[in-house]
């Protein structure tokens, strides 16, 4: 795909290069949506929100940088400011300075499947979540972290330890569980 | 970047996340660029009607000067018609004085001329008094028709207008005809005689002879004098009316341009629109506006839809300074309180969520938590604003005494107190206070007509139609639908004339 003449036709507000736009891209931003948010009602709206602030800038992206990462970012940030300002979740976004919390387990060995590591993320506190989502999916370092979020880099490391702590703690009794039910299974059919 | 190889994984797993998001997403997405680009058409229409405002307005006060020296011109050229008519007059004058001097130096007896000089010179200079006083208070043309220079042989009427008239009369008749002219002190009548000369100016006061003095004496200063009304009336025509006038003129124009203040009163109804159409807010645009897959708390129970919004009453009162720019156009500042409300339908109360940990922190500590839906409670949302407003009036009619005015402004405003209710989807969709959400600074546009209704020496009273479109969201969630506030009323004014 042509991603320059599509921003070239969605500038000119060409309805069906912006769907086109649209489509392509809605389905993997809805995912980075949902993995900051706590239901698919909320993902939507920030989807919602976030491509109407594309369209609206639209201009303002460079043909060099690359057209999703460009889109992703927008959605992040929009995704964040979605946290900080809705009511259910902006009580739970603070954070309080931390001292540093080392990572316990290096390379724990437990099944990812994506849905699934998704729902837990979700479940995960919001703050927590959110500096989990930027640092290991997004790939943004913990000093760019703090200025987004307006904490000191050593808080969003801690608080990035202590939801990856949680996490795999989570992940290794879904697969206790998931060893239980396959015996079980496994045991029935016998 | 991820430390190891779990944050890889994480990673890969995530980026590759998709879920196919609801055919509303999208029309919701269209639905929001497709309006913010009315909304901008809107406000452009307004700045070019405002800057069309501004131009016209700059034409007229261009155009006014270029008037008022038009007429200054006019005026200097009149003066100069005048005075070549005048010096020509007063060489007949000469004439004509002459001459009937003679003849009454003839019929004149032994009477002294002292006595009746000293009474006729009081009597001339109240009325050259006079004749200063009408001057200074008369326009122009008033000015030119008065003084007119009648011939010698033509006889004094007392209805006469004020008339610059150098005529022979005996001295009995004239002592009568003097005393008839202080009465009537807008009527100029200078008279001369041979024997009783006319002193016009104080500077040049003829010396008056002693009661000795023969006929020679006093035919002698009799053209004295003569002299010196001549030259008096020609000092008048060239000087005095122009000064006179431009100052007038000016006045006129420093006058109009005063500050003024008054009070206006607009009651009227306030609404919350997502454009600039006025009306009631459908509960099925705010309610598509989230897709009904789930609660926000992620329940799966049916979400109550919000309520219609109805308008409610809303009224503007304050003060406000008015400055004419041009004999049309005029400036506004104000200092006004403004009440806005509107009506809706809600259920129950569901206070008991006050102490759930996802509200207690967001809904206000006295507020009550109502369900969304059912008309069980009819509440009102209350804003109270302090406002200054900036407003640009033009007359479109001709009359000064009650003109037709159509106004347009900006008004900056600051919510001082609410007590508004906003929609959440969260427990199927409930209704609560949160003070954070909305935007305390609004800024608004204005329109409307006018028209004068009684015109007095003191005030003057104004009725029209107004018209307010906010431009800034005044509920910032992004579960209200519609969020801007609208008002529209009839504005009654009165403007108080500074007493002169």
């Amino acid at each position: 795909m042509d991603y320059n003449k599509l921003v070239r036709e969605c500038l000119r507000e060409i309805p069906a290069a912006q769907r086109q736009l649209y489509d392509h891209f809605a389905e993997t931003m809805l995912g980075v949506c949902y993995r900051y948010t706590r239901s698919m009602d909320d993902a939507e709206d920030v989807l919602q929100d976030g491509f109407v602030k594309i369209f609206r800038n639209l201009h303002q992206y460079k043909s060099e940088g690359e057209l999703g990462a460009w889109i992703r970012r927008i959605m992040v940030t929009t995704a964040l400011n979605f946290l900080k300002k809705n009511s259910r979740y902006n009580h739970e976004f603070s954070f309080d300075n931390e001292n540093l919390h080392p990572i316990a387990d290096d390379n724990p060995e437990v099944k990812i499947i994506g849905k699934e590591l998704a729902d837990l993320i979700r479940q995960l506190p919001i703050g927590y979540q959110t500096i989990f989502n930027l640092h290991a999916v997004e790939g943004f370092s913990h000093v760019e972290i703090g200025k987004m979020l307006g904490i000191n880099e050593g808080t969003s490391r801690s608080q990035y330890a202590r939801a990856r702590a949680l996490l795999i703690t989570w992940l290794k009794k879904n697969d206790e569980m998931s060893h239980k039910n396959y015996r079980a299974n496994y045991h029935d059919k016998r | 970047m991820p430390e190891n190889e779990f944050e890889k994984k994480v990673s890969s797993e995530m980026q590759q996340l998709k879920f196919k998001p609801s055919e509303k997403v999208w029309l919701r997405v269209e639905e929001r660029i497709r309006k913010k680009k009315k909304r901008r058409v809107f406000i452009i229409i307004f700045l070019l009607a405002g800057l069309a405002l501004l131009g016209y307005w700059q034409r007229n006060n261009l155009f006014g000067e270029k008037k008022n020296e038009i007429i200054k011109t006019e005026q200097q050229k009149e003066n100069n018609t005048k005075t070549s008519e005048q010096a020509n007059t007063s060489a007949t004058i000469k004439q004509n004085t002459e001459t009937t001097k003679q003849e009454e130096i003839n019929t004149t007896n032994d009477k002294t001329v002292n006595d009746k000089l000293t009474d006729d010179r009081s009597v001339i200079d109240k009325k050259d008094i006079a004749v200063s006083k009408n001057k200074i208070d008369k326009p122009k043309d008033k000015i030119k028709d008065e003084i007119k220079v009648k011939p010698a042989s033509q006889k004094i009427k007392a209805e006469d207008e004020p008339v610059v008239s150098i005529d022979v009369v005996s001295p009995n008749s004239q002592k009568k005809n003097a005393a008839n002219e202080i009465k009537n002190k807008d009527t100029l009548d200078v008279k001369t005689n041979p024997e009783t000369i006319v002193k016009q100016d104080e500077v040049k006061q003829p010396e008056v002879k002693p009661l000795d003095n023969k006929i020679d004496s006093a035919k002698a200063e009799v053209i004295e004098q003569e002299k010196i009304v001549t030259e008096k009336t020609d000092t008048l025509l060239k000087t005095e009316p122009t000064k006179e006038l431009s100052t007038s003129i000016v006045k006129k124009d420093s006058s109009s341009k005063k500050w003024k203040w008054g009070l206006h009163l607009t009651p009227g109804i306030s609404s919350l629109n997502d454009n600039i159409s006025f009306g009631g807010l459908k509960s099925a645009d705010a309610f598509n506006y989230q897709s009904s897959v789930g609660s926000g708390t992620g329940a799966t129970a049916p979400r109550q839809r919000p309520s219609d919004v109805k308008p409610g009453f809303a009224f503007q009162a304050g003060v406000f300074a008015q400055r004419h720019l041009s004999p049309r156009t005029s400036l506004s500042l104000g200092l006004q309180y403004g009440f806005y409300s509107q009506r809706l339908g809600i259920g129950n109360s569901r206070d008991s969520l006050l102490d759930n940990s996802l509200l207690s922190n967001v809904a206000d500590a006295d507020g009550h938590i109502y369900n969304a839906g059912g008309d069980t409670i009819r509440y009102t949302n209350r804003y109270h604003f302090i406002e200054l407003p900036l407003r640009f009036q033009w007359e479109l009619n001709k009359s000064k005494t009650k003109p037709f005015v159509w106004s347009t402004g900006f008004t900056v405003g600051q919510l001082i107190a609410s007590n508004a209710i906003m929609y959440d989807t969260a427990f199927n969709g409930i209704y609560y206070k949160n003070k954070s959400l909305l935007n305390k600074t609004q800024f608004s546009l204005s329109t409307g007509f006018s028209w004068t209704i009684a015109n007095g020496k003191r005030a003057q009273w104004s009725l029209g139609p107004v018209a307010n479109i906010h431009l800034n969201r005044l509920i910032d969630s992004p579960f209200e639908n519609k969020r801007y506030l609208f008002f529209a009323g009839i504005r009654t004014s009165i403007l108080f004339n500074k007493k002169k």
